[in-house]
């Protein structure tokens, strides 16, 4: 019930901001002589942004990772984003660690997973442009680097002379560079693709899992 | 129906002709009537230097200007110039020094009035050469003050010796002030000696081409007709009528017009004393078309000017609407040269050659060869003339041409954010006439509606007797025009760099010695100048452009009208064969890409717009 | 009953989303037409041959650096086919093996590599488009579609199976591209299972035979 009613107080102010009458509209005045820009008044822009989605953890060989999270992004300008992101995995084990852990009696706790993870970073979107598809519609995308400081809560690990049995709980912080694509469904909803790669640092051990999320996002901006 | 076309090309052609002229502008004259000087107060307070000591704050200036140190200079040479007199040894050289730190920072009004001090007193003669050529590196590059620089110094002073490219330089403007004060005589004269090759040559090849449709008297047309036949030159008017006969065209208006100006050794020798009716305007365009065909050849050679580069062949064609007129190759010994002469101001030859291209088109349109038109404007050089105009003329030609959906496609790229202050009436008339023609008549009302819901509360402003300069849309179209677009850029130039002078504001650098509160000053006198220039010319610019407000509301009663009697007319046979171009199917594969407009206007896509209307007119 | 605010929540996301789309737009369909900026595109020649480097990274014991070559007849610019495309792959062990004899005393049984991969694929290229770098440069490319055959050099077998993917290719100009493509090779050892390669590979193309080209009107 609380849940259901933070979902509904967090959705009611993208209402209110989405408004036409309150929505920003950057007006550039332009001067012929002037050098032009590509695009005199981009129509799919942003303002504040709510991601939720799905994302893998693919390539750790005992651990398949399925991400579920979101995040708020706002942007500042065209070009610049601040967000703040989270997930919560669900891992699957692989064939090969059931394998290792049935036959030949491995505890779980000697294997590293990620339970859930947070981050606060920057978007850079220097590519915006559109697709003609088939010569009837367009297809409106953007391309963005990304930047981020992460924490992660990590279960399992190698073996230390402390935990015989593979590492604990513990914390684990780090980075992740990234990249990723956005296209507009709406003026309203967009898909973005995320790619992230996570360097991850806890207890004298590194761990580098990429991340690849679909998120939907809803925007209160739009130009249209 | 009383239609637009034909009276803005005619008014259009004299704009450009003040364009050239560039003098219409009359600068106010201080009390004295001679230009306003820079009026140079020493700091309160400021002790005076000493002959050692003000050797040595030069001798610092000098030193922070070899270290590209230009805040420093400029603080030490006003510190040079407040402490001793105009007579000190150094003093023009502290003026020079100054100017060059002001426009290293960006002050490039601020260095025009001191590269003026040193040209006019002339003192130091061997920084002459470096202040002309400054002053003309500013004045292709930046609005300036053309009061000042073109007519007060180089239009009434003899230069002596200059480098061969300024004094072409000097020429051109001595040649054009000495137009525009109505002394034909005078400025052929000064063009004659301009060297016939880079910049200078072709404006001059452009205004003489101009000079010969609309001399103010009969004996300017003579002088006209001369000038323009010495500056084309016998072996190009020799080479255009021997083209023109192997081709069986001995007897055009062309050839007979050419023929008047040479003998048979190709010599300039003009046959009559006023040249026949109609045949200016072939003279005209074939003028413009040797201007346009030259640079365009030179423009793309001048990108590589290796040796080996330049002495590669070259030649240029010569055509008229797409009609070839003539081909000339350039000689061995004159490549390298002209070349050069066009690398040295590629971007002032490239606005050239939008210019005569732009004009070419519209005498080509007066001359009802609307596809040569417009594919003639579609050649015209991005930023080189006002985009708005070029797609407004595109959009009548088309028209005119017989494709309509072209002609809206640009109509609508009008539209654009770039040209919101834009003042086209006539693009809500042709919106309105295209809609008519494909009996498309409520979205023909609709473009007459939207011509009163934006011009509306002018009009009744304008009826209502409200002063024009203060009707806000009457006051920013007539900003574009011509003349008071020049004064308005100059303008915005000098507020950018008088808030620019306030980063100096915190600097005790320039506030210790005066130079910030001097060039504070400086600013904001000339600004006022040419507030009030700016409002003479408006008077004249608001008045032509309420004039033509009234007369399109004028034609779009009319066209209401009209349309509102079509409503109930059948279509004739005749009328749906005529000028209406079936729209074409979209492919879904093809060598072209078709973006779909959905309100978002891209700047390389506004001269590719098409729209396809539905043809609803059936018997 | 009493009303549950959750089941409110899809009719106020809706009514969010919608509210704003009233924006003034310039619908000039309403106007009796379509507005479109018709302009020239990079075209592709009818052949096209393109060679890339890429990489098989979903094997836990081994990564594969791939050379790719492959010849392509593009039949508009619509659809094409690929006609034969052959990767090498060069395989390097992950350092997995050692890992699990280090951490676990195991040793994993001898498994097979993917050597080799020939595919031939219909090529399907309905996306083309333009993009701005920081709203400045302009650069254009295209995103095509492909669907096909293939057959897997495996150390122990050569099953076939099918591929299918997605590519993006930015033009450098008349006659080359570069172009990222990422395709899933499913491999049916005798249609018993089904073994997934994830290709990812960035490559150069060159086009030429561009035979008559249109006339665009301008």
């Amino acid at each position: 019930m609380r849940l259901r009613l933070l979902l509904l107080v967090m959705v009611l102010p993208l209402g209110l901001v989405s408004h036409p009458a309150l929505a920003k509209k950057k007006s550039v005045e332009l001067e012929e002589s002037d050098k032009l820009p590509s695009v005199q008044n981009r129509l799919y822009r942003t303002e504040h942004e709510l991601d939720i989605g799905v994302g893998v953890l693919p390539i750790d060989p005992y651990v398949k990772g399925v991400m579920f999270g979101g995040g708020y992004a706002w942007h500042i300008t065209d070009l610049w984003a601040a967000e703040a992101f989270g997930g919560y995995m669900r891992n699957i084990h692989t064939s090969l660690r059931d394998k290792l852990e049935n036959n030949f009696g491995i505890p779980t706790t000697m294997f590293a997973q990620i339970d859930w993870f947070g981050g606060v970073g920057g978007l850079f979107k220097p590519i915006y442009g559109k697709l003609s598809f088939l010569n009837k519609t367009l297809v409106y995308g953007e391309f963005y680097f990304s930047l981020a400081g992460i924490v992660a809560r990590m279960v399992g690990g190698t073996k230390t002379d402390d935990e015989t049995d593979g590492k604990g709980p513990r914390m684990a912080f780090g980075g992740a560079p990234g990249f990723g694509i956005r296209g507009y469904i709406t003026p309203r909803i967009s898909m973005r693709i995320d790619f992230r790669w996570m360097l991850l640092y806890s207890r004298g051990e590194g761990h580098y899992p990429l991340c690849l999320t679909l998120n939907f996002g809803f925007t209160t901006r739009s130009d249209l | 129906m009383r239609r637009m076309t034909t009276t803005p090309w005619a008014l259009v052609l004299c704009i450009v002709l003040h364009t050239t002229a560039s003098l219409a502008q009359p600068a106010k004259p201080d009390d004295k009537g001679k230009p306003s000087a820079v009026k140079k107060a020493p700091p309160p307070g400021a002790p005076s230097l000493s002959g050692p000591a003000a050797a040595k704050v030069f001798a610092q200036a000098k030193d922070a200007f070899g270290r590209n140190d230009f805040v420093n200079t400029a603080r030490l040479c006003w510190k040079y110039m407040a402490g001793t007199k105009a007579g000190a040894e150094k003093y023009e050289s502290a003026q020079f020094y100054l100017a060059q730190s002001l426009e290293k920072l960006g002050f490039y009004h601020g260095a025009v009035e001191y590269y003026f001090q040193v040209a006019n007193n002339r003192r130091t003669p061997e920084l002459l050469p470096r202040t002309m050529k400054a002053l003309e590196t500013i004045s292709l590059s930046q609005p300036f003050d053309e009061g000042m620089i073109i007519r007060d110094l180089i239009g009434d002073t003899d230069f002596g010796d200059l480098p061969d490219d300024l004094e072409d330089f000097a020429y051109y403007w001595q040649g054009m002030t000495n137009l525009d004060r109505g002394l034909a005589a005078w400025s052929s004269e000064r063009f004659a000696k301009i060297h016939r090759r880079g910049y200078y040559f072709f404006r001059v090849m452009y205004t003489a081409s101009i000079r010969l449709l609309h001399p103010a008297k009969d004996e300017d047309r003579e002088e006209a007709v001369r000038s323009f036949a010495e500056l084309f030159g016998g072996l190009d008017l020799g080479a255009a009528l021997d083209a023109m006969r192997r081709r069986g065209e001995a007897d055009s208006k062309l050839a007979y017009a050419v023929k008047a100006l040479i003998n048979d050794d190709n010599a300039v020798n003009i046959q009559f004393r006023r040249l026949p009716k109609g045949w200016p305007i072939h003279l005209a365009l074939l003028g413009l078309a040797r201007v346009a065909a030259e640079t365009e050849v030179l423009l793309s050679r001048a990108k590589n000017t290796d040796e080996e580069a330049l002495g590669l062949p070259m030649s240029y064609n010569v055509q008229i609407g797409g009609m070839p007129v003539y081909r000339r190759a350039i000689r061995f010994e004159d490549r390298a040269l002209a070349i050069k002469a066009v690398a040295a101001r590629m971007e002032g030859v490239r606005k050239v050659h939008g210019l005569a291209l732009h004009s070419q088109a519209r005498l080509l349109y007066e001359q009802k060869q609307f596809a040569a038109a417009y594919t003639i404007l579609g050649k015209i050089p991005p930023r080189t003339e006002l985009g708005s105009e070029v797609l407004l003329e595109r959009a009548w030609s088309k028209f005119k041409a017989g494709n309509p959906h072209r002609a809206m496609g640009l109509l609508y790229a009008l539209d654009a954010p770039v040209f919101r202050n834009l003042f086209a009436p006539e693009k809500y008339i042709l919106r309105a006439l295209i809609y008519r023609r494909f009996c498309h008549f409520r979205a023909s009302k609709l473009a007459a509606r939207q011509f009163r819901m934006v011009y509306g509360k002018a009009l009744r402003d304008i009826r209502a007797g409200v002063p024009l300069v203060e009707i806000d849309r009457v006051r920013e179209s007539a900003l574009r025009r011509v003349q008071s677009r020049k004064l308005f850029l100059f303008l915005r130039l000098l507020k950018t760099e008088r808030t620019k002078l306030g980063k100096y504001d915190e600097d005790d650098e320039w506030k210790g010695v005066g130079l910030y509160r001097h060039l504070r000053r400086l600013y904001s006198q000339k600004m006022k100048q040419v507030r009030e220039d700016l409002k003479r010319s408006l008077e004249q610019s608001t008045a032509e452009v309420a004039e033509e407000m009234l007369q399109a509301e004028e034609q779009v009663n009319l066209l209401e009208y009209e349309v509102g009697q079509a409503i109930f007319q059948r279509v004739s046979e005749t009328s749906i064969n005529m000028l209406r171009k079936k729209a074409a199917k979209v492919p879904i594969s093809s060598a072209r890409v078709y973006y779909r407009f959905g309100g978002e206007y891209w700047t390389d896509e506004l001269p590719h717009y098409k729209f396809n209307i539905e043809d609803r007119c059936v018997e | 009953m009493t009303r549950r605010p959750l089941s409110m929540l899809p009719a106020v996301m809706a009514a969010v989303l919608l509210s704003g789309s009233a924006m003034a737009r310039a619908d000039v369909s309403e106007q009796g037409g379509e507005l479109y900026s018709i302009e020239k595109r990079n075209v592709l020649g009818n052949h096209e041959l393109m060679f890339s480097l890429g990489t098989l990274p979903m094997d836990a014991f081994g990564k594969g650096l791939t050379l790719q070559g492959s010849y392509s007849y593009h039949f508009s610019q619509l659809i094409g086919w690929e006609i034969i495309s052959g990767m090498w792959a060069f395989n390097f062990g992950t350092g997995l093996k050692q890992e699990l004899k280090d951490r676990f005393d195991v040793q994993p049984t001898e498994v097979g590599e993917l050597k080799w991969i020939l595919s031939s694929n219909f090529i399907f290229k309905p996306l083309y488009g333009k993009y701005a770098l920081t709203n400045d440069k302009l650069f254009s490319g295209e995103i095509f579609f492909v669907l096909g055959y293939c057959l897997g050099g495996f150390t122990a077998a050569i099953p076939s199976g099918v591929d299918v993917g997605v590519g993006l290719r930015m033009f450098l100009g008349r006659y080359f591209s570069v172009r990222l493509d990422i395709r899933d090779y499913m491999f049916l050892p005798e249609f018993k299972s089904m073994d997934n390669n994830l290709y990812l590979g960035l490559g150069l193309g060159l086009t030429f035979g561009f035979g008559d080209e249109e006339e665009v009107e301008k």
